[in-house]
């Protein structure tokens, strides 16, 4: 469980980390990058926040030719 | 269109010109598109494309992972550039980064994982004084959730400039990420030349079903509308509750939000979210540990806000 965040203390640390930039490239890491070390065994009940999916999935007009 | 399961799209009334359909759309021929299975498929590509030996790619840092990565896996040189103090793509230090080894630009806008917009005249400006030393690839896969002015496109500078291409993507605002449909627009040219080394036949690439739904929804710009709208609404809560909370979100244009959660949190907190049953993901960006959380529902925004507050009770 995460401590409570001493914002002082983070400001401070903040600042002072940017001094390291250029230095790694996390974001060239790989698909996984940044997700959860844990694997999921299921869906259900999660709140999937991870992939900038549409949550209000393709138009109704995509749906109908598929189902002709 | 499952009754046309057995037959190609070429055979199919409604899908047989699809290709010249979708490159209409956006204001070009059909000598000017490529249609790949999402978008992420041409980035990787493009990384092989133009790979060099003893070449470099310049791109910024951070920016989206895979045309970066594929490019480091090969042996490229990857010249990553630091976004600037307001979190945007400096622009000028990725021209001044192009040297004669450059094999390609890499810019993604609106910048993911920022969430963060260049202006189309910037944009412009830089796409025509680049492509004289190299290839650029934009990467527009978020311009969608944008009005206009901010959304246009560089689309038709990349149809008559080979040096230029422009990826989009129907996995965003258009929600068919399962789906897989994207696209690569160019010069004839370029475009014949990936088509040389990828595929011939592009469309053919591409499911029936994926074509029957892009096609579909293309026309269907009242849910793309309303998908806009729902994500604005949902992105200014969570935005304007994390500053309630004291943190420092990044303010975004696109269906993700980027904040830096403080150096002193310790463990991994995309791991901890999953405790709580929110998926998310988290990293050190620009050195500060960051959390980017997807724009959901409203609903799931509450949850998301919800577990924040428990979590930071300040």
């Amino acid at each position: 469980m995460p401590s409570t965040i001493n914002r002082r203390n983070w400001f401070k640390q903040a600042s002072f980390a940017t001094m390291g930039l250029g230095l790694s490239l996390p974001s060239f890491a790989n698909d996984t990058q940044g997700l959860p070390t844990k694997k999921i065994n299921s869906n259900k009940g999660l709140v999937n926040l991870s992939s900038n999916e549409n949550p209000y999935g393709m138009c109704p007009k995509s749906k109908q030719p598929l189902l002709k | 269109m499952m009754p046309f399961a057995n037959r190609y799209s070429f055979n199919v009334d409604g899908l047989k010109d699809c290709q010249a359909t979708i490159a209409r759309y956006y204001g070009v021929e059909k000598e000017n598109i490529l249609l790949t299975a999402g978008s992420s498929i041409v980035l990787d590509f493009c990384a092989r494309f133009f790979y060099k030996t003893g070449g470099n790619i310049v791109a910024a840092d951070p920016t989206f992972f895979v045309l970066p990565a594929t490019a480091k896996k090969l042996g490229l040189i990857v010249n990553a550039v630091p976004i600037d103090s307001n979190r945007k793509i400096d622009l000028s230090a990725m021209l001044s980064t192009i040297n004669n080894d450059t094999q390609l630009v890499y810019l993604v806008n609106p910048n993911n994982p920022t969430g963060t917009l260049l202006k189309p005249d910037a944009m412009k400006s830089f796409c025509a004084e680049a492509s004289k030393k190299s290839a650029v690839l934009i990467d527009e896969a978020y311009l969608d959730f944008l009005d206009a002015p901010d959304n246009e496109s560089m689309i038709p500078l990349a149809a008559g400039n080979p040096n230029i291409l422009v990826t989009r993507t129907f996995s965003k605002i258009h929600g068919m990420a399962g789906m897989r449909m994207g696209f690569v627009i160019s010069h004839p040219d370029r475009i014949k030349q990936l088509e040389q080394a990828l595929f011939n036949e592009s469309q053919v690439a591409i499911s029936n079903l994926t074509l029957a739904a892009a096609l579909a929804s293309l026309q269907d710009e009242e849910h793309r509308a309303y998908c806009k709208q729902k994500n604005a609404t949902s992105r200014d809560y969570a935005f304007k509750s994390l500053k309630e909370m004291k943190f420092d979100p990044i303010p975004s244009v696109t269906n993700f939000i980027l904040f830096p959660i403080g150096n002193d949190y310790e463990g991994n907190f995309a791991d901890f979210m999953l405790t709580k049953n929110i998926y998310l993901r988290s990293a050190t960006y620009f050195g500060q540990k960051c959390c980017r959380v997807s724009v959901g529902t409203l609903d799931e925004m509450q949850q998301f806000i919800k577990v924040m507050k428990e979590t930071w009770k300040a």
